[in-house]
């Protein structure tokens, strides 16, 4: 259902040279936290929501936000803004990007959700020597670099 | 208006099967025993117009069930559900009181014919 | 209902069958219970065939009238209950419970054939396979009916002898094929009966009954009736191919013939009338319920508790009867999933060559049906743990002077609103040398530690992949220990408790909501948040007044009744900044089996039934929440599990 909305701004991509058919696209969420823009795969995506206030989870690192009710079922929201760096403080307006993790679902509180956008591999620059197993590495587009961060690390990192 | 039935088997599988068998032909069903005691019981506070029994239950066999129905409604109508190789125990069941008998595996048009005779 | 269901229906009961099956079994090896067993694991065989014929499962149908056959034998004392036959019934229920999941899965791959030839010569006989009797009941049988249709008669001799004597010649001959035909002929000749009087009957009667004769049968009929009505009588015995009456006596009939008690399909304009003249009684009616239909139901009573939460201010407490039945109707007693421990005890205890005597306890207690699928693999692991660890072999029991065989105990109990399962044996024990020995090398513990406590203990073998077996047998699985069980407890909201003493046993207790889904709880603020206290654990609340306050050893304590309770600041606890901003700070004690302790909150909101709801926890978080719930205004509240408080 998300996919079919997808336009692939194939525009993008037009300056690079060859383009290999079986190279992957990733279909790319592009969403902005502290300014600077990141991006996730959004085959993981489920569904994004409006900011809302999460009841705290005692004793859970800063950057987990807590839990909210979506529509009768609990998920854990985790703050990406506070994940990526602790100094800042955690986002209160925004969206959440309901991500999927095998069968649980986690909730990502980011600033602002922007565009999709397909980003094929060869464009992607992997971050071999991240210090954040979370980064997968960066993403060129036309005019921009987008932080690829990766749902699946980021669930495994933090849920039980 | 529909006749009544009452179905005894100890096995819900069985009293499913034969409760479809039986409303889809338009029956209805009032009441399902476990257990001859069961049987007994319900038949004397239902009074249906059909009794299905199976002769192999717990408590009571199907075969008491049917003479302690009988005794207590010479004009009840039981239809026996038995398994191959019974011989003996549904004539039995006959001697006892019963109307007529059905072999298991069941087949929704031998039930009905059986109902039928059943009810005349 | 369509087949697929029929499928469940069969399977979900033929387990429970298979299960009745194997616990009558154990009870026959013991010798106990007379001649109960054997008629038991008749009955439940006897519906296994009666089902799988039904279903068209050929293989499980032909296992189980073998079966049947060679426990009928044994019934009737035909054979001597023996290590081996009990060996072969044991095998036979085995292949029985493959057959049926591997029917119901549409797989038909259990090869029954070489344990029905055993079957077969166990119990003396070798003839007619119910195979062939269950090919032959399901041919299309032809001209079948009431005579209402034109049946074109088969044409075929008369075999019968010709009885002697007086009366009418009727001749009767039963549709070929048909199931019993012994049985419809000796109902023909009821019929007959009926009629007048009925002479000689040739083959005899006790032939026909034994289904000695070929189809047709034919006796001497004194009667008033014609032909003609002696012939519509006797077709109504149904399965009747053919009937043929001479004319020897023919005279006016004088008896009424018998009116149809009632019309076979409603005639029209009756209708009216009809419906007024059901005089019967019709109470307890019994309902079906799809099991997930129920689950659905069960679902929306959540959504509603949810609601009655928002509306309950508005209007005050309701009493629910409705909502109790409803849930009670969803447990299920315990012993549904009990009653396969004592074959699977048996089974362990032999390979591992130590005698194990196993009880059961309180197997009508009830729990939630959910819950019990859940917690039957927990149990599997203790019992399996009992046996293999805990239990010494029958000579180092006869050197400490214990009987040589094992006491292994599952009980089920119920207090308040809490579920207990108790696994006890009479055991070593844990050993708590090996345990701190592993502990320390493993780092689980501060090197300096010379004794643990229970507490200690298990909380250090409730630890991943924990293990003080010496050598991995194929019983308890490799390292996969306590913490498995103790996980799968949390997550169904219970808890794990282990006593153990060297030399004398262990218990291990599984503590468990009686119902998943909705737990009446106590409302607590704590900050600007909310969280639930389940009420099965709340003994009573208090004011904070300071003079009830005390220090011990340097811990607050609290004096109710000359009794000091640990007193825990759940806003320190659970990482809330500053103080109680107003007013008196409330007081809940909370009790678990004899452990109790008294709980800060900043006030009270009031009781609620709240519907337990999972979520996923984070690493290196408190562990202190048996699950959240959604609170009136839509927002999820953490509910406290006591347990790991105390």
């Amino acid at each position: 259902m998300i996919r079919s909305s997808i336009s692939i701004h194939w525009s993008t991509l037009a300056s690079s040279e060859t383009l290999p058919e079986s190279r992957a696209t990733a279909r790319t969420l592009l969403f902005r936290v502290a300014g600077k823009v990141y991006g996730c795969d959004i085959e993981a995506v489920r569904e994004i929501i409006p900011y809302r206030r999460a009841t705290r989870l005692p004793g859970a690192p800063p950057f987990v936000q807590g839990l909210v009710n979506l529509r009768g079922t609990i998920v854990t929201v985790l703050d990406l803004g506070a994940r990526l760096d602790p100094a800042r403080p955690p986002i209160r307006d925004g969206s959440i990007i309901l991500a999927a993790h095998g069968t649980r679902v986690v909730g990502v509180a980011v600033d602002e959700v922007m565009d999709v956008q397909g980003i094929s591999e060869e464009h992607v620059e992997a971050h071999g020597g991240a210090r954040d197993a979370l980064i997968r590495g960066l993403g060129h587009l036309e005019s921009d670099v987008v932080v690829l961060v990766d749902i699946h690390t980021l669930v495994t990192q933090v849920l039980l | 208006m529909s006749n009544t039935v009452l179905i005894c088997d100890d096995a819900i599988f069985m009293r499913t099967m034969v409760g479809d068998i039986l409303q889809q032909a338009g029956f209805e069903i009032v009441g399902e025993a476990e257990t001859g005691v069961q049987a007994v019981e319900k038949y004397k506070q239902l009074r249906p117009d059909l009794v299905t029994m199976d002769i192999v239950m717990p408590d009571m066999g199907g075969i008491d069930a049917v003479r302690e129905i009988t005794k207590f409604d010479p004009n009840a109508k039981v239809l026996m559900c038995s398994a191959m190789g019974q011989q003996a125990l549904v004539v039995e069941a006959i001697q006892a009181g019963a109307k007529d008998f059905v072999v298991k595996p069941f087949q929704p048009s031998r039930v009905l014919e059986a109902v039928q005779r059943v009810l005349g | 209902m369509d087949s697929a269901q029929y499928a469940e229906l069969f399977l979900t009961e033929s387990r429970e069958h298979v299960s009745a099956i194997n616990h009558s079994l154990l009870e026959l090896e013991r010798g106990v219970g007379g001649d109960e067993p054997v008629g038991a694991i008749f009955r439940g065989v006897h519906t296994i065939k009666g089902m799988s014929a039904t279903m068209g499962y050929t293989a499980v149908a032909s296992l189980s009238h073998e079966l049947e056959t060679l426990l009928d034998v044994v019934r009737r004392g035909g054979s001597t209950v023996d290590a081996r036959l009990m060996d072969l019934l044991f095998r036979a229920a085995d292949l029985l419970e493959r057959a049926i999941e591997s029917a119901v899965s549409g797989v038909d791959a259990v090869d029954v054939l070489p344990m029905i030839h055993q079957l077969q010569s166990e119990a003396g006989r070798d003839s007619q396979t119910f195979l062939s009797m269950a090919m032959t009941a399901e041919l299309p049988v032809p001209g079948m009916g009431m005579g209402m249709t034109a049946e074109m008669p088969i044409p075929g001799a008369w075999t019968a002898a010709v009885p002697a004597g007086p009366g009418m010649l009727v001749r009767v001959r039963i549709v070929e094929g048909t199931p019993l035909k012994g049985v419809r002929a000796f109902l023909a000749v009821e019929a007959a009966k009926k009629l007048g009087e009925v002479g000689e009957v040739s083959p005899p009667v006790e032939a026909l009954q034994a289904d000695a004769f070929d189809h047709d049968f034919a006796l001497r009929l004194t009667t008033e009736l014609s032909r003609d009505d002696v012939i519509a009588a006797l077709r109504r015995a149904g399965d009747v191919d053919e009937v043929s009456a001479d004319d020897a006596a023919v005279s006016a009939p004088l008896v009424e013939a018998p009116a149809p008690t009632k019309a076979t399909n409603g005639s029209s304009g009756n209708g009216g009338n009809g419906a007024t003249n059901g005089g019967a009684v019709r109470q307890q009616r019994s309902v079906r319920i799809d099991l997930r239909r129920l689950d659905n139901l069960m679902n929306l009573i959540g959504e509603l508790v949810i609601t009655r939460g928002r509306l309950v201010q508005l209007t005050g407490p309701v009493d629910d009867p409705a909502l109790a039945e409803t849930v009670a109707q969803t447990s299920r007693p315990v012993w549904q999933v009990f009653d396969r421990f004592p074959r699977l005890v048996r089974d362990a205890a032999r390979s591992v060559g130590k005698p194990v005597e196993f009880t059961i306890e309180g197997k009508e207690v009830e729990l939630d049906r959910s819950m019990l699928d859940e917690v039957g693999d927990p149990i599997v692991h203790l019992l399996r743990n009992a046996i293999d660890h805990g239990i010494e072999s029958p000579e180092v029991r006869r050197e400490q002077g214990k009987p040589e065989s094992g006491r292994l105990t599952l009980s089920a109990s119920r207090d308040r609103s809490a579920v207990a399962i108790r696994v006890t044996d009479d055991g070593r024990g844990i050993d708590r040398e090996k345990v701190l020995q592993r502990a320390r090398e493993h780092g689980l513990i501060d090197a300096s530690k010379t004794e643990l406590t229970d507490e200690e203990l298990f909380r250090i073998i409730s630890q991943a992949g924990f293990s003080t077996a010496d050598k991995v047998t194929d019983l308890s699985g490799r390292g996969v220990g306590i913490d498995a069980v103790h996980n799968r407890v949390r997550s169904l909201g219970g808890s794990v408790d282990i006593r153990t003493a060297p030399g004398k046993g262990t218990t291990v207790t599984l503590r468990l909501p009686l119902t998943l889904a909705i737990v009446r709880s106590l409302l607590a603020r704590i900050g600007d948040e909310t969280y639930a206290i389940p009420m099965t654990h709340v003994s009573e609340t208090v004011e904070l007044h300071p003079q009830i306050m005390h220090t011990l050893k340097g811990r607050e304590v609290l004096m109710i009744r000359e009794q000091v309770l640990p007193l825990i600041r759940l806003r320190q606890l659970l990482h809330y900044e500053g103080d109680a901003t107003r007013g008196l700070e409330q007081v809940v004690v909370v009790e678990m089996a004899e452990r109790r302790a008294a709980l800060v909150v900043d006030a009270l909101i009031g009781q609620q039934e709240v519907v337990v709801k999972q979520f996923d926890g984070v690493q290196n978080g408190l562990t202190l929440f048996g699950g959240a719930t959604i609170l009136g205004d839509g927002a999820p509240a953490l509910i406290i599990d006591v347990s790991s408080l105390l």
